[in-house]
């Protein structure tokens, strides 16, 4: 994996980009954004094809959309490299979207007061937990922090009204309801213990300690 | 003629790149549970 890693490519593509605009003060930001986005592109690419085959398209676009604007603001457990956060969101979110997909017509049979409870769970959690900035972006002060925090329940309460707004029976509300579960599992000390096993799993050639990664 | 029009989609994209870069330097990447190591230059 490391012959052909994400930030290889990323940087493959800055030089070039670099050399073509004569920006050559600007290649470590360059560089990072080409990570990301790259990062970003093969990551979604990868996800809808088997969304397109499993025909989840719709289901995964949904978490997509939740999980990812939550966890802008919140956080959450990371993987320690690009392959196994692509191979754990691959699975975790075909798994959720598979799931939600087959059991649907039982779920929306299901008393909205689970709907309800699912939602002040996931709030209850967000209350709880923090926002979790990565290891390599910490937050600057706890006003910072503070201003996540607030952003984070915004977001919930605004995506909850919306489930809610959908109605009980209907299927777009039920994912947006899970999508929030899941990503405030991400911030429970179970959420990183399980995220470190997947990441701990996924690691080739163990040496031993890439558990505290 | 073609040569303006090379240089400046290679100028959109490098624009592009510094907002990727920029949008995601305080906060968690939104489609990666892997955080690139952000540049110096810009943590401070």
């Amino acid at each position: 994996m490391n012959e052909i890693s994400i930030h290889k490519i990323g940087q493959a593509l800055e030089t070039y980009v670099a050399k073509k605009v004569s920006r050559a003060d600007q290649t470590e930001v360059l560089s990072f954004g080409a990570e990301i986005l790259v990062g970003s592109i093969i990551k979604l690419c990868i996800l809808f094809s088997f969304a397109f085959i499993m025909d989840i398209a719709v289901e995964i676009a949904i978490l997509l959309i939740v999980t990812g604007s939550i966890r802008t603001l919140s956080g959450g457990a990371h993987c320690s490299a690009y392959y196994r956060c692509l191979a754990t969101s691959v699975f975790i979110f075909t798994v959720l979207g598979y799931s939600i997909k087959v059991n649907y017509p039982f779920i929306r049979q299901l008393h909205p007061a689970i709907l309800l409870g699912i939602l002040v769970l996931t709030f209850s959690l967000y209350w709880i937990y923090p926002p979790q900035a990565p290891s390599n972006k910490p937050f600057k002060d706890k006003k910072i922090e503070l201003a996540f925090r607030w952003y984070t329940l915004l977001a919930v309460v605004i995506l909850s009204i919306t489930a809610i707004a959908l109605g009980f029976n209907s299927l777009p509300a039920w994912i947006i309801s899970i999508a929030l579960l899941w990503q405030a599992f991400t911030l429970t000390p179970v959420g990183h213990r399980f995220i470190g096993l997947c990441d701990f799993l996924l690691t080739l050639n163990k040496k031993g300690g890439e558990l505290e990664c | 003629m073609l040569k303006f029009i090379i240089k400046s989609l290679f100028q959109g994209l490098a624009a592009v790149l510094a907002v990727v870069a920029i949008t995601n330097i305080g906060t968690t990447s939104m489609f990666l549970m892997y955080q690139p190591e952000p540049p110096k230059s810009l943590k401070k």
